[in-house]
């Protein structure tokens, strides 16, 4: 497929996605007052206003920023690592910087300034993907790679379940619980301020890798020929990986396996050149989260199904199916 | 060995007289060594017996965001409610209750403790009757009737002046829970003198409202059943939503988390706090 039509087909996409995830809620909104809300002028009292501008307007925006960091992040991490199984979440950065997210809301840090909590989720997001770039980085090898994950998020999994174990009340320890399960509900434009700016940011760092993922899809050697610094693209994708999944993560908390399948099934349309899949991986991630977050407002049931919940029912076979695969390829 | 058992015998005798008390309804021996390892427990033990016969109370029975009666706690040793703390006070009647780990309260009756299992009260009834369980089983009825005697004189004044027209409000929890008929909360709005919104919308005691519906329906109050104490929780985030501030209530109310935790006789401070707002919003007045 031309690289123009891919565009175009997921810009399309996605922009119905979008426009979906605006006309989809709890409140039955008719095509007149959805647009009326949406554009009614700032302060106007009226419920459609408030129910476009306050609750559905940030939602969905949230939903474009985090699916595209997370499809962003899972093509960019396949290309450093040169491993199909790399993901956000299954490498630990998701739940490290879940474990940063919670310590700083729960432990009062966040009360000292709103930009606490992006930041605690970047920090941990960080220290994820340098740990796994320390234990399993350079040589690439699937196992090695998918154990210092599971270390990692097993770690971050035991200290999250230290915090739950010294939450100050049953009901601290249950709102920990819920927000790991990771949603996109009731969030504010000041969320969408607060995180918005260093996930464009990490965006644009891993965007200005391409060419450089693509010359080490050749190995270290013929990137090196090629004249490519390794040391400083790998910087910007550590740097880019931790910007944008740890903020994403601080708002939404931790939403699988976006990361994995978005980049899965737009490889064949771009051809193995891993530079090449950044971009749609991000356009298609943010549909991804947004046609996700539709459904969940869909499915009826006394507690909203979480976003993370959802991402990971539909995530975990294709995983399983993919391991599948890569098994068969190897043996 | 012998004196060990002898001093088992003695307790399983005591536990039976309790029990036959609590069953009979006769104070004929009123226990001495009470231990709550309950919130709830503690706020019924400090409020009906003698200070001499609390020999512990719950770790959080000085918490004064959670503990009504916290002040009356101080000086009292506290336990983590594991049976062998409990075991140490020697206790002639233990108060659990519906939070209590379920191995611990089995440890204790296999020990022959006796122990008063107390439920979360889910409306004004319930609280009633379990106030006055309490009053029996430690000897000291009449004060449980005094206490509900007060309890109902104040309800009484919050339900006065109720205007024809009652203004609607609803509680709302944290992932768009909202508590309708069957619930305390619902008796207390209806006491108070509101609509309950919950009601309208046909939802039981747990139904759930997003906020989106909410701003459609728009309640003149939304009540905070949550409070705001403590540390930081997405619950009061929830309650500074600019959808709510924009003018889908009138008015927020919080009710603190003392007034909830363990309902009591003392809860009817939540039924005066929705009768002040009640009369805030129709008479126009601001607090």
């Amino acid at each position: 497929m031309k690289a123009t039509a891919l565009y175009a087909a997921l810009a399309a996409i996605t922009g119905a996605a979008f426009v979906a995830a605006l006309a989809v809620g709890y409140a039955p909104l008719g095509i007149a007052e959805i647009v009326g809300g949406l554009f009614a002028g700032a302060g106007s009292p009226s419920s459609a206003a408030i129910i476009m501008q306050d609750i559905r307007l940030p939602r969905a925006l949230l939903g474009v920023l985090v699916g595209a960091s997370l499809g962003l992040s899972g093509a960019a991490l396949q290309g450093l690592l040169r491993n199909p199984l790399a993901e956000p979440g299954l490498i630990g950065a998701s739940s490290m910087a879940s474990l940063a997210a919670v310590i700083a809301f729960y432990f009062g840090f966040t009360a000292l300034s709103p930009f606490i909590l992006p930041l605690a989720g970047m920090a941990g997001a960080l220290l994820a993907v340098a740990l796994l770039y320390v234990l399993a980085g350079r040589e690439g090898s699937v196992l090695t790679l998918i154990l210092a994950g599971v270390a990692l998020t097993s770690f971050a999994g035991a200290l999250t379940a230290l915090a739950i174990n010294l939450a100050s009340s049953a009901y601290a320890a249950l709102e920990i619980t819920f927000w790991l399960l990771g949603s996109l509900s009731d969030r504010t434009m000041t969320h969408v301020m607060l995180a918005g700016p260093p996930m464009l940011l990490g965006w644009a760092l891993l965007l200005s890798c391409g060419r450089a993922l693509d010359a080490l899809s050749l190995g270290e050697d013929t990137a090196r020929s090629l004249g490519i610094s390794l040391s400083a693209a790998r910087l910007r994708l550590v740097l880019g990986v931790a910007l944008s999944v740890g903020a994403a993560v601080s708002v939404s908390g931790a939403i699988g396996f976006v990361g994995l399948v978005v980049p899965h099934l737009l490889r064949p349309f771009v051809g193995h050149e891993p530079g090449r899949l950044l971009l749609p991986s991000a356009i298609g991630g943010a549909a991804l989260v947004l046609l996700a977050d539709i459904g969940v407002r869909l499915i009826p049931a006394l507690v909203e199904v979480k976003l993370g919940v959802l991402t990971a029912l539909l995530g975990a076979p294709f995983f399983l199916v993919l391991v599948l695969r890569t098994r068969r390829r190897m043996g | 060995m012998r004196r060990t058992r002898h001093r088992r015998i003695g307790r399983l005798a005591a536990g039976i007289a309790v029990a036959a008390s609590l069953c009979a309804s006769h104070a004929g021996a009123a226990p001495q060594r009470i231990v709550s390892i309950h919130l709830c427990g503690d706020q019924l033990a400090l409020a009906l017996a003698d200070p001499a016969q609390i020999a512990s109370l719950s770790r959080f029975a000085r918490d004064r965001a959670r503990s009504y009666m916290a002040e009356a706690a101080e000086g009292i040793p506290l336990n983590n409610g594991l049976a062998e703390e409990v075991v140490r006070f020697e206790p002639d009647l233990v108060l659990a209750g519906a939070l209590s780990g379920r191995t611990t309260v089995q440890a204790l009756r296999a020990l022959g403790y006796p122990v008063l299992d107390l439920g979360l009260p889910a409306s004004l009834e319930a609280i009633r009757d379990q106030t006055m369980q309490a009053a029996k089983a430690f000897g000291h009825e009449a004060r449980g009737r005094v206490i509900l005697a007060e309890m109902d004189a104040r309800l009484a004044h919050a339900r006065a002046g109720r205007p024809e027209a009652a203004p609607v409000a609803l509680v709302w929890q944290p992932h768009s829970f909202a508590s309708g008929p069957g619930s305390l909360e619902h008796e207390f709005l209806v006491a108070a003198g509101f609509r309950d919104l919950a009601e309208e919308l046909g939802l039981g005691a747990l139904g759930r409202v997003p906020l989106e519906r909410l701003v459609r329906q728009r309640p003149a109050l939304v009540v905070n059943w949550m409070g705001d104490e403590g540390t930081p929780s997405l619950a009061r985030e929830l309650f500074d939503h600019p959808a709510l501030k924009h003018g889908a209530t009138r008015r927020i109310e919080t009710i603190p988390q003392r007034l909830w935790t363990c309902p009591g006789w003392f809860s009817v401070d939540a039924v005066e706090r929705l009768a002040a707002a009640r009369r805030a919003l129709t008479d126009g007045a601001t607090p």
